[in-house]
């Protein structure tokens, strides 16, 4: 697998700094430090717990987990903290380790998503037998990407070679004028849900963290246009969207959005998709497009089409907030998430700014349009009104 | 690949990294320096959210009149206490160092550090190539 330059360079920086006993011992501390509190917090979110529920779990209360996920704290107690990872499903490490090893784990911390691991209900080791994925013993270059595939599951996944081979790094050509990463698309399709469950949360968790960082990187592009460029599973649609959803369009003279309009014009994205993608290219970055509905807005042959049309252009007037404090954002996406595929639109919208409060919240379903205003966030109440709602419209 | 989540800037005044003229002002030891680079490296990894989540970062400061203020925390042999914002360009994946201070007795000194970071704010979104330099590491 190839390093990027950053990773290089960085690994060079600390190589040499590390020689002088005060740095590494000063940046191993810190690196401690921030690996708990960052790798508890990013894996409680992950399994949508909340502070309370984690504690509750461990026998303590929710200002004791908010202090194990301050990364000054370092007084953290192994008892509590091997708890925690139980409750998290995980199990806790501590280990002597050299200071080489730091640089290596120093230098590859690039993203949250490092940070994350899977229960064990999703430990790739312990996978229904992948033995069984048809056409493992073929000759063709699907049975050969599945073992590939099989080989990756046994590594424990990691993703940054899956994310390689999507953009068709570190594969070799199979024969055919496809590219490798075409393949390795199809060899993810057709499997048995149970056999390729592993692979397709993996291939999921590679998807959500896409743009996490704020920008959509050229990697992250490269990926999305061998994605994109197949019907995508829909398993993978979800997390698809919600990376798009998070992409700020608004620099168009970045490589991510050129490479973006180049594969829109090279027809490599769904057709289906193709008007959502140029809507969102020159779409404002506060707006808050549900792509799924935006597709059925735009279908002739939906009957909701228009009314549905005039729900979305509302939320667009009303201008649904796109940067949100953290809190709001992450029950925003719980809503999203539970409502997905029930043609509902949410966004929060800001009507006077008060520290970082965020007063008012929207939300649209097809045919239908409702809203509530609050003077504090009470997503609850959004949440009973947006269920009653889309009950009486399933039962309509 | 992976590649850095986002990049740090110092900000810079007549081609002067006072960020780094800070640091060397205050006289940190080797080991604070290499806590602050990894700390800083920390922030360019995780997401803004998650680094205010763990207090990696504070704020914004309600010192700070346009609320874009941010501190660092670093409770090394000093408590160093960094004013940064994000971006400040629109849409960047970016956060710049604007004003270096420490805490004592919970109070920052210099006391009007979340002040000038502000105005340092504004000239960095008035002039971002005169005003900032990508980051240099302390140690």
């Amino acid at each position: 697998m190839s390093d990027s330059v950053d990773e290089q360079r960085r690994t060079a920086e600390l190589k040499e700094s590390f020689r002088d006993q005060d740095v590494r011992e000063g940046y191993a501390e810190g690196f401690l430090n921030t690996w708990i509190a960052s790798q508890l917090t990013a894996i409680r979110l992950n399994r949508g717990l909340t502070q309370k529920e984690l504690a509750e779990a461990i026998g303590t209360k929710q200002p004791g987990v908010a202090r194990m996920e301050r990364e000054n704290y370092g007084k953290w107690n192994l008892q509590t903290l091997a708890r925690a990872a139980a409750k998290l499903g995980c199990r806790l490490k501590v280990s002597l380790e050299t200071y080489g090893t730091l640089v290596e784990e120093a230098a590859a911390f690039r993203s949250p998503g490092f940070l994350l691991r899977p229960d064990f209900a999703h430990d790739p080791f312990f996978a229904p037998s992948f033995g069984r994925w048809p056409g493992l013993d073929s000759p063709g270059p699907v049975g050969y990407m599945r073992r590939q595939m099989f080989e990756w599951i046994q590594k424990g996944a990691p993703l940054v070679q899956l994310r390689d081979w999507l953009a068709g790094r570190d594969l070799p050509a199979v024969g055919d004028d496809q590219p490798p990463s075409y393949w390795l698309i199809e060899a993810l399709r057709g499997c048995p849900a149970e056999e390729d469950r592993q692979v397709t949360l993996r291939f999921q968790t590679l998807l959500t963290n896409l743009g996490r960082s704020g920008r959509l990187r050229d990697e992250d592009l490269e990926l999305l246009e061998v994605v994109t460029g197949h019907p995508i599973p829909a398993a993978y649609q979800e997390p698809l969207q919600a990376a798009l959803d998070r992409t700020p369009f608004q620099d168009k003279s970045s490589a991510a959005t050129e490479r973006l309009l180049r594969a829109l014009k090279d027809n490599q994205i769904n057709s289906s998709a193709k008007p959502i993608w140029f809507d969102c290219l020159g779409a404002d970055r506060e707006r808050v497009v549900d792509l799924g509905l935006l597709g059925l807005a735009r279908d002739s042959s939906n009957p909701d089409a228009f009314e549905l049309m005039g729900g979305l252009e509302f939320i667009q007037e009303n201008r649904p907030g796109f940067e949100t404090p953290q809190k709001c954002i992450r029950r925003l996406l719980q809503l999203r998430k539970e409502f997905v595929g029930n043609n509902l639109v949410v966004g929060l919208t800001l009507e006077s700014f008060r520290s970082d409060r965020w007063e008012s919240y929207r939300a649209a379903c097809v045919g239908e349009l409702f809203w509530i205003e609050a003077w504090d966030p009470r997503l609850d109440t959004l949440y009973q009104k947006i269920r009653y709602y889309s009950e009486n419209r399933v039962a309509a | 690949m992976m590649t850095l989540g986002m990049l740090i800037w110092d900000y810079q005044s007549e081609n002067q990294n006072l960020i780094r003229q800070w640091a060397d002002g205050i006289r940190l030891g080797k080991r604070d320096r290499a806590l602050l680079d990894q700390k800083l490296d920390a922030l360019e990894a995780l997401e803004f959210d998650l680094a205010t989540h763990t207090h990696l970062v504070a704020g914004p400061l309600r010192s700070s009149k346009d609320k874009h203020i941010y501190k660092l925390r670093v409770n090394a042999g000093v408590m160093i206490r960094i004013m940064l914002c994000r971006g400040p360009l629109n849409g960047e994946a970016a956060c710049t160092l604007l004003e270096g201070a420490t805490e004592r007795d919970g109070r920052l000194v210099p006391a009007n550090a979340p002040e000038v970071a502000a105005k340092r704010r504004e000239d960095v979104l008035g002039k971002p190539v005169d005003c900032r330099r990508k980051h240099e590491r302390f140690s």
